[in-house]
């Protein structure tokens, strides 16, 4: 008799259905494990032998086959533990049920027949929940299940626990109730904190408001990183749907933690500048997202920019323009989502004084221009904004300026990407992605404005490609003051963030 | 030996072989033996008049060996001439040098050898008050006719000739053609010569950069100019090295004092006190020249212009105070500072702003 189970796996952020095939046959005791299986899925052999045995029911003696279809995916992990077990125990009489065939069964299982967790459950829960399943998953693992409504989601402890479920008549395990995060209130961090960079604020104010990168220059110590790290909070909260898609990336990395359900704050990603090209877009053996899928939504920030690797700045170009990544291996194609605001931060030069007032510069003239140059155009192409961010003046006066907190610049930044996705008819419309035609068309430039445009371009030294980045940046100022009409103070203030051009 | 000894109605020809041995140069102007002797000597005759090595002799031989024809064509397909010392186009402020040069190449309008020239030059270290002054002054003494003269180095050079880019600007290089240096202003000399400027270098075009040769280039900025401006000096700058040569060969010396508390001024100030004039107003260069001088139009700046503009200092106001002493918001004080920028009023230096006028 062939046992057939139903147990999920993922590619990219897809979860399906794997279908688990168990045959028993007389012969020499043998176990063999087929279906493009990995090294983690293959021993699953051991750990399911030992995790019947200790739960008091006998391992089968005979010749297994264990077939994972369909056999053309290749699969990873140790999510189909479960659903071999069950099917070994089913197959050898030792577990009667007809139910069965309604469950989807995900876990790893230790060799004491505990229930551990896997990585890529909210994936293979929804890929249940569209084909009406129910769900047995390690407890570890019930706040990802709990996230999706209508969703029927049973969480075991152990081995033992689900053969009772499966086989008792009324269900053995209590369901998992269905509980929509909420967003936590409060961030640790506020925009409130930093008194001062006023320019830096209101440019972040900018780039959350119309999703565009910004590429901060300013000595160490200036407060990049502290600026950066407040960019999360003035943008909008996350929806259900955004936040799913979230967490279904950090499901796949295996990032979720375990008790605090689904992401529901914009993420804030900050890698060091000694990662790898596959650690920043994805990729590896076993493909997995990298840093820019984890920021999906949010922020990444990279700090000393300059100091990447030539390697990882490149691939960083496409998904920028795209929204998603493709990794491309020999055996697989994957595709995760890569859509947020870019935010880099560099000295000015190696030494990172340059133009600073109270510290002299060390760096010949040659190597600031070499520093500099590491930055690809291309990839400077990406920064609508470039802002200079001093190190703080001190002074009484700007002790009495009251920092306007996050909680404020959030309502303005949210309003205006309501007229953005309105104009563009998109939940996910926003300035930065305009194409030169649709700059035409949004950014309508009366005689005056004409006139500065090409005055400012003349006399600021403004290049070419400066020209739409600027009207860009002006419509997302424009639109955060409720404005339809491009004005000439909206362009004048957008001419003030092309620092690297202007004054480096 | 060759046919060069015969055909001495082309003495251009005999210099231009010796411009292409640079090493023969120094025995050149010790020795005082004619120019076609050493064109047309063998390394052992050059090994005995010379007393040097035979590894030098062969050297210099082995540079002058070289096929004149070829070289001409060369010359000519990158759009460069060779001016000898005897040429008539070889400006006689150049044979006030103890050592002239033999002659030098050049790529663009040789005509404004024959204009008033004034050097502006300074340290490539600088600050952007130096680079501002520079442009400065260097625009206006190109628009009132005159032509600037500087060395192509980054920092105060560059800016001289940029701000003298459009009314021709001659760069002397301390390379060949083929070696500009600076890289990173192989640009600019495409722009000097496209808007009718001059290049101008003593090394022939394969000659590689080396650091001697700046101060080589240096006493022919010092030579060829009527008067040597230095913006920006520190304690020991080659501009300095331009200044005492102009000095040697009574050219007029101006040095822009800087702030006392300015380490890239110091070289300024104590050329000042040696006596140069210090100057403060490109107006008086003007008159000196004997030239009409420049009035700059007032600025009209609107109220709020205005009282945004009281509240930035000369010496420098950091963005985050004006906007607390102005009492703006940042949108309006980052639109202010464009239109202030646009009309000349303010210059952005490092983290501060500062008031122009």
């Amino acid at each position: 008799m062939v046992v057939i189970l139903k147990s999920g796996a993922t590619t990219g952020l897809n979860g399906y259905i794997v279908k688990v095939e168990i045959y028993v046959s007389r012969g020499l005791s043998n176990f063999l494990l087929v279906g493009l299986a990995d090294t983690a899925v293959k021993e699953a052999k051991q750990r399911v032998r030992a995790a019947i045995e200790n739960c008091h029911f006998k391992f089968p003696k005979g010749r297994i086959t264990v077939n994972l279809a369909p056999a053309h995916i290749k699969k990873a992990g140790a999510a189909f533990d479960l659903a071999i077990a069950i099917g070994l125990l089913i197959a050898s009489k030792q577990l009667k049920t007809e139910t069965v065939t309604e469950y989807l069964l995900a876990g790893e299982l230790s060799l004491t027949g505990e229930l551990r967790p896997v990585r890529g459950l909210l994936p293979v829960a929804i890929a249940a929940q569209k084909a009406n399943l129910k769900l047995i998953l390690p407890v570890a693992n019930q706040s990802e299940a709990a996230a999706l409504k209508g969703l029927k989601a049973y969480a075991a402890r152990n081995l033992a626990e689900v053969a009772e479920h499966l086989q008792s008549q009324t269900p053995f395990l209590v369901p998992v109730k269905f509980k929509l995060s909420q967003p936590k209130q409060t961030d640790e961090v506020d925009f409130a904190d930093i008194k001062g960079q006023l320019q830096a604020k209101r440019a972040l104010e900018i780039a959350a408001a119309g999703g565009h990168n910004v590429l901060m220059v300013g000595p160490p110590g200036a407060g990049k990183t502290m600026l950066a790290r407040r960019l999360p909070t003035i943008l909008p909260p996350l929806n259900e749907e955004e936040a799913i898609e979230v967490s279904k990336v950090y499901s796949v990395a295996g990032l979720l933690s375990h008790n605090g359900g689904l992401i529901n704050k914009r993420p804030f990603r900050a890698p060091h500048h000694t990662i790898s090209p596959a650690g920043l877009v994805g990729g590896g053996s076993n493909t997995r997202p990298g840093e820019i899928s984890l920021s999906h939504l949010g922020v990444l920030f990279l700090d000393e920019l300059p100091e990447f690797s030539k390697n990882v700045l490149q691939v960083l170009r496409q998904p920028l323009e795209d929204g998603v990544v493709t990794i491309a291996r020999a055996n697989s194609v994957q595709t995760y989502p890569a859509r947020f605001i870019l935010v880099g931060a560099m000295n000015p030069c190696p030494c990172g004084y340059f133009g600073d007032e109270k510290k002299p510069c060390l760096c010949p003239p040659g190597k600031i221009q070499a520093y500099r140059r590491r930055l690809s155009g291309p990839l400077l192409d990406r920064f609508d904004i470039h802002i200079a961010v001093p190190r703080l003046a001190k002074s009484e006066l700007l002790e009495d300026v009251k920092a306007e907190p996050s909680s404020v610049i959030a309502q303005r930044v949210l309003q205006a990407r309501v007229r953005q996705q309105k104009r563009f008819n998109s939940p996910f419309g926003s300035n930065s992605l305009m194409t030169p035609k649709l700059i035409k068309k949004f950014c309508p430039l009366n005689e005056e404005a004409k006139q500065f445009l090409a005055l400012a371009i003349e006399k600021l030294a403004l290049s070419g490609r400066a020209y739409y980045r600027l009207l860009k940046v002006a419509r997302t100022i424009a639109d955060l003051a409720n404005r339809d009409e491009l004005e000439v103070a909206d362009l004048a203030e957008a001419a003030q963030y092309r620092a690297v051009e202007r004054y480096l | 030996v060759s046919d060069l000894g015969r055909k001495k109605t082309e003495p251009n020809l005999v210099w231009l072989k010796l411009a292409f041995a640079p090493h023969l140069w120094k025995y050149f102007y010790k020795s005082k033996l004619t120019a076609t002797f050493l064109a047309t000597a063998s390394s052992q005759q050059l090994q005995e008049v010379l007393k040097i090595e035979l590894k030098v002799a062969e050297l210099i031989e082995q540079q002058l060996k070289l096929d004149l024809k070829a070289k001409l064509l060369e010359l000519q397909t990158k759009n460069t001439v060779f001016i000898s010392r005897e040429h008539p186009k070889f400006p006689d402020n150049l044979k006030e040098l103890n050592q002239p040069p033999l002659g030098f190449f050049a790529q663009g309008n040789l005509e404004l050898l024959k204009k008033i020239k004034v050097a502006i030059v300074g340290a490539r270290k600088c600050t952007s008050y130096g680079r501002q002054i520079a442009f400065e002054f260097s625009q206006t003494l190109a628009e009132a006719g005159v032509v600037v003269i500087s060395g192509l180095a980054v920092g105060i050079d560059t800016q001289a000739h940029l701000g003298a880019l459009k009314n021709g600007t001659i760069a002397i290089l301390g390379s060949g053609f083929n070696h500009l240096y600076p890289p990173i202003n192989k640009s600019l000399t495409v722009e000097i010569v496209k808007n009718n400027g001059l290049l101008l270098t003593e090394y022939p075009p394969s000659w590689p950069v080396k650091a001697q040769h700046f101060p080589a280039r240096n006493r022919l900025i010092a030579a060829l100019a009527e008067c040597v401006i230095i913006v920006e000096a520190a304690a020991k700058s080659g501009a300095l090295i331009t200044a005492d040569l102009a000095l040697e060969l009574g050219r007029e010396v101006m040095a822009v004092p800087g702030s006392i508390k300015n380490p890239f001024a110091t070289g300024c100030h104590s050329l000042i006190k040696q006596g140069a004039y210090p100057l403060t107003d490109i107006n008086e260069l003007l008159s000196m020249l004997r030239l009409p001088s420049r009035v700059e139009s007032k600025k009209q700046l609107s109220e709020a212009e205005s009282k945004f503009l009281n509240c930035i200092d000369f010496t420098g106001t950091p963005l985050d105070l004006i906007i607390a002493k102005a009492k703006v918001t940042p949108n309006e004080a980052l639109s202010l500072l464009t239109a202030l920028e646009l009309k000349g009023c303010i210059k952005k230096e490092g983290s501060k702003l500062i008031r122009v006028q």
